[in-house]
């Protein structure tokens, strides 16, 4: 005889379930942060590659490509109202391949004709030394969509998944507090690198605040 | 699981689809029912100030880098309006050039000082290699500007 039988007198049944195990918090801490990354790592690169490319709009267009050529124009016989035949001449010198269209020329000051050639190309002259400048833009490709996610201006549903995306980023940085092991945990190194890391945005608050 | 992300993502295609259509709302749509003519706004500026209108012009400049900006001009193609918005409130696209647009908001008036509108013109002027007399500048420079609570972009 065995000795569970000598104790409990019956074979334990085969389908018996074994008693769950009580995982440790730290289990599902774990879980939402690794899932959670999982789940917006993409939304991630979008907003850190947009991020970096807004930081720097001062110095360079995100969002188009501006291409720029400049010509000086003979004066027109009537600076506030170019003639068909003038018009076309700067087409020409410009080697703009689109049909001039007289009712897209504007007059938008004393100082300035404006030539409407598309939505994506345009003459601007200036009637104080009859400098014109032709200009043409073209988005770029991908980054102007990750701006447009980013500064979120479609509105729309993208607020909501914004939102998610604010709240699961929020869950990321709390969650990963506790992923160091060891008996001192956030308490320890890891606590440091956090202090640390919130050095200079406190600063700039203090600094910046009325 | 896997049923549930591709219906949250089909779900999120639709609701946001209305956004890509040829007509581009942003802010609220204008409802009133006169539209002031561009050439009358322009020449009679005062009249109108802080009161709530909507006007009807073709854009002709946006702001390239931000969006915050756009320049409209009416039937005749003398004179603009320039139409302003803070960074983010709304973000006009370039495409926006020589559409049809449907605006409603309100007219603002500001005075720049004379030695800002000097800064303003010498830096112009630098920018687009002519020179520039200061004395040509009389006095302060009266700016007026649209604040829209609406836009309506057509075609």
């Amino acid at each position: 005889m065995s000795p569970i039988a000598a104790d409990s007198g019956t074979e334990p049944s085969p389908k018996a379930k074994k008693p769950k195990k009580r995982r440790p918090w730290t289990y599902y801490n774990i879980i939402i942060h690794r899932y959670l990354g999982y789940l917006f790592l993409g939304i991630t690169v979008v907003y850190a590659i947009s991020g970096l490319a807004v930081n720097h709009i001062e110095d360079w267009n995100p969002n188009y490509i501006v291409e720029k050529h400049h010509i000086t124009m003979s004066k027109p016989a009537d600076p506030a109202n170019l003639s068909e035949a003038e018009g076309k001449q700067l087409f020409e010198q410009l080697q703009v391949k689109e049909v001039y269209n007289p009712s897209n020329v504007f007059y938008p000051d004393e100082s300035t004709i404006e030539i409407l050639i598309s939505e994506s190309e345009k003459i601007r002259v200036d009637t104080g030394n009859w400098r014109a400048e032709h200009e043409s833009t073209r988005r770029r490709p991908v980054l102007r969509l990750f701006n447009a996610l980013h500064l979120n201006e479609t509105k729309k549903a993208w607020t909501f998944y914004a939102d998610a995306y604010a709240i699961a980023l929020l869950l990321i940085a709390i969650t990963g507090l506790f992923m160091k092991k060891g008996k001192k945990g956030i308490f320890g190194e890891a606590g440091l690198w956090t202090l640390a890391g919130m050095v200079i945005p406190v600063i700039l608050i203090l600094m910046y605040s009325p | 699981m896997k049923k549930f992300l591709l219906s949250a993502a089909a779900l999120l295609l639709m609701v946001q689809a209305p956004a890509i259509s040829a007509e581009k709302l942003f802010g609220q749509r204008p409802t009133l029912p006169g539209v002031v003519r561009m050439n009358e706004l322009l020449e009679h500026p005062d009249k109108y100030l802080n009161k709530d209108i909507k006007v009807e012009g073709i854009a002709t400049d946006v702001c390239p880098k931000r969006g915050c900006w756009m320049k409209v001009s009416g039937k005749d193609r003398k004179g603009t309006l320039m139409v302003k918005v803070q960074d983010g409130e709304m973000v006009f696209p370039m495409s926006a050039r020589g559409k049809n647009i449907i605006l409603q908001g309100k007219l603002t008036k500001s005075v720049m000082p004379r030695h800002d509108v000097i800064e303003l013109e010498q830096a112009r002027a630098e920018k687009a290699g002519r020179k520039f007399d200061p004395s040509t500048i009389k006095g302060d420079r009266v700016m007026y500007m649209f604040k829209p609570t609406g836009v309506l972009i057509q075609g």
